[in-house]
C-alpha cells in the first residue's frame, strides 16, 4: 500500500468519486462518469477541469460508430498514486487500516 | 474558479469510503451489463483462433489474425457502448485470470498447429469447442474476480 498522503484536490466528494470510478476503468466516458455520480454537465466539467489542472486526469476525444464526438477520461498515473495515498489515508483515518 | 457543488459537502474518512466503494460497484455494474453477448462473441473468436490452427498455411495465419482485429474490435465497441473500457489485465488480481486464459490458448493453439501438421485436422473441432467453452468460463471467472476486487477500497 502507498503511505498515506490526504490530497485536498480529490478528497471534494465529486472528484474522489471520478477517481474511484477512473481507478478502476482504463477509460469511462465524460457522460457515463456524470450519470454515476449524478451531477450536471457544468458541475463535473469543473471537476475534471480541476484534476486535469491537477495533472490527475487526462481528458481526449474520439468518434463513435455513430459519428459522435464523446470525451473520455483517464486517470494518469500521478492521478493514480495520489489517489491511492489519499485512500490510505481515509482508512487510517477511518481507523481500519 | 469557483468550487463546484459537492454531493456531500461533509463526510468523514468511514463516508467517503463507502462512496469509493460505490463507485467502484458502479464500474463494475457496467462491465457487467449484457456480458453473456460479449462472452458469447468472445468465446466464438476464441474458438476460431484455436481451431483456424489446423487450417494450412496462409489461412492459419489469417484465423489468428483476422481473430486478433476482431478482439480489438470487440473490445472498442463494447466500450462505446458501456461507456467504460477496463483492459483485461489492468485489475491487480483478476489479470491473473486473463494471464492463465492466455497461457490455455497458447496451449491449445500449439496443440492445434500440431493437428493441422499431424494430418489428423478432425482434432481441430473439439479443440476450438474446447476453447470456446474455456474462454466463456474464464470471462465470467474474470467477472468475477473483478467485481470481488472493487468491493475492495483498500
Amino acid at each position: 500500500m502507498k503511505a498515506p498522503v490526504f490530497d485536498a484536490v480529490i478528497h471534494a466528494p465529486g472528484r474522489l468519486q471520478i477517481c474511484a470510478l477512473l481507478s478502476e476503468a482504463s477509460n469511462a466516458e465524460f457522460a457515463m462518469v456524470r450519470d454515476a455520480i449524478g451531477v450536471s454537465d457544468s458541475v463535473m466539467s469543473k471537476h475534471v477541469k480541476q484534476l486535469e489542472d491537477a495533472g490527475y486526469v487526462t481528458v481526449s476525444k474520439a468518434a463513435a460508430a455513430s459519428g459522435r464526438q464523446r470525451t473520455w477520461l483517464k486517470l494518469t498515473a500521478a492521478g493514480k498514486t495520489a489517489f491511492q495515498r489519499h485512500v490510505a489515508e481515509l482508512t487510517r483515518l477511518a481507523g481500519i487500516g | 474558479m469557483t468550487e463546484p457543488q459537492q454531493t456531500a459537502p461533509h463526510q468523514s474518512p468511514a463516508e467517503a469510503l463507502d462512496s469509493i466503494r460505490r463507485s467502484r460497484a458502479a464500474v463494475a455494474d457496467r462491465v457487467a451489463k449484457n456480458s453473456k453477448t460479449y462472452d458469447l462473441i468472445y468465446s466464438s473468436i476464441a474458438a476460431v483462433m484455436v481451431a483456424g490452427q489446423a487450417a494450412p498455411f496462409p489461412f492459419n495465419v489469417m484465423a489468428s489474425t483476422g481473430a486478433c482485429v476482431a478482439f480489438v474490435f470487440l473490445a472498442r465497441r463494447w466500450a462505446q457502448k458501456t461507456g467504460v473500457f477496463v483492459s483485461g489485465v489492468t485489475p491487480k488480481r483478476a489479470r491473473w485470470v486473463a494471464f492463465a486464459m492466455g497461457a490455455v490458448f497458447v496451449v491449445l493453439m500449439l496443440a492445434s498447429l500440431w493437428s493441422g501438421r499431424a494430418h489428423r485436422e478432425w482434432l481441430a473441432i473439439p479443440l476450438g469447442v474446447v476453447a470456446f467453452l474455456l474462454a466463456g468460463v474464464g470471462s465470467r471467472l474474470w467477472l468475477r474476480v473483478f467485481r470481488a476486487e472493487t468491493r475492495d477500497v483498500a
